[in-house]
């Protein structure tokens, strides 16, 4: 292993049958999981977002046993849970027949609040339009931070590939969202 | 301008917010978890120094097992066919002065 992977102690506990390390890697990992869950999931339930993570945390605590670190555990992780996520896509319908969820934000102003939720929807169905490694691409680097260098390999492509998805992605929001951007076509 | 359009994307984006997990999803997880029936093969081995993904160490350990078996089954054979002073004998012949069979026995 030539890399550090600070989840490989607990992965290994795991593998021996640790439900104490489970816990801890579970609660580690988990906001971020459902995050991109839910985000790949485009307009799909909360609901799915969360059977998808608890399948994908079965997947772990019945694999452990056999973990092989040729990867950060975290990267093999973001990977099964998007590839769950593009598998649910295909199986249940296209995105466009599902309905669009609401978007509560906090904000005690009453019509403010009102308009952020309509940005919001326009984004996630916006996201929810794109091609499944563009929105990953967008998930897993604007969302999530992660590197470009480990997302491409979350996403199974190089570097450059990655790049140029991130870049496809990018314009194709502008264009969905092309009502946001009249100011900088007519400048 | 493709700065500008990237910074105005950006803050759309981070209009679409999504909530974190909340303790029962947790709990549910691990729930699911203790009622797994795998949970006894998980103890069996672990990491790559250990014995069941040591493939070296299970084929030599095999090897051994076969010739022992082997060398019983042919010790026995042996008795059953012949006179016990033949089998030794015959041990004698391919295991020189010491014979396997009177080890053994």
């Amino acid at each position: 292993m030539d890399f550090y992977d600070p989840d490989y102690d607990l992965i290994l506990l795991v593998g021996k049958g640790n439900i104490i390390a489970y816990r801890e890697l579970v609660h580690k990992h988990l906001n971020k999981g459902l995050r991109i869950a839910e985000r790949m999931l485009g307009n799909r339930s909360r609901q799915d977002a969360e059977d998808i993570m608890q399948e994908v945390c079965l997947k772990i605590w019945d694999g452990a046993y056999k973990w092989k670190p040729e990867a950060k555990f975290s990267t093999w992780l973001y990977r099964v849970i998007i590839n769950a996520c593009i598998d649910y896509n295909r199986k249940v319908a296209s995105f466009s027949d599902i309905e669009i969820g609401e978007i509560i934000d906090p904000s005690p102003n009453a019509d403010e609040v009102m308009i952020k939720n309509n940005i919001a929807i326009k984004v996630k169905v916006a996201l929810g339009k794109l091609p499944d490694r563009q929105r990953a691409a967008i998930v897993l680097s604007y969302y999530e931070g992660v590197s470009n260098q480990e997302s491409a390999h979350i996403i199974g492509v190089r570097l450059g590939a990655f790049q140029q998805l991130l870049f496809r992605a990018k314009q194709n929001l502008k264009n969905e969202l092309k009502e946001y951007f009249v100011e900088y076509k007519n400048g | 301008m493709d700065n500008q359009e990237d910074k105005k994307l950006f803050e759309l984006l981070d209009h679409y917010s999504v909530q974190d997990a909340d303790q029962s999803l947790l709990n549910n997880i691990i729930e699911r978890a203790n009622k797994s029936k795998k949970v006894a093969k998980k103890f069996a081995v672990n990491d790559n120094n250990k014995f069941y993904y040591n493939r070296k160490k299970q084929l030599l350990v095999f090897t051994v097992i076969a010739v022992i078996g082997f060398l019983i089954g042919s010790q026995s054979l042996i008795i059953t066919n012949n006179s016990r002073q033949n089998a030794v004998n015959l041990d004698k012949m391919i295991f020189g002065p010491t014979s396997v069979y009177e080890v053994i026995l």
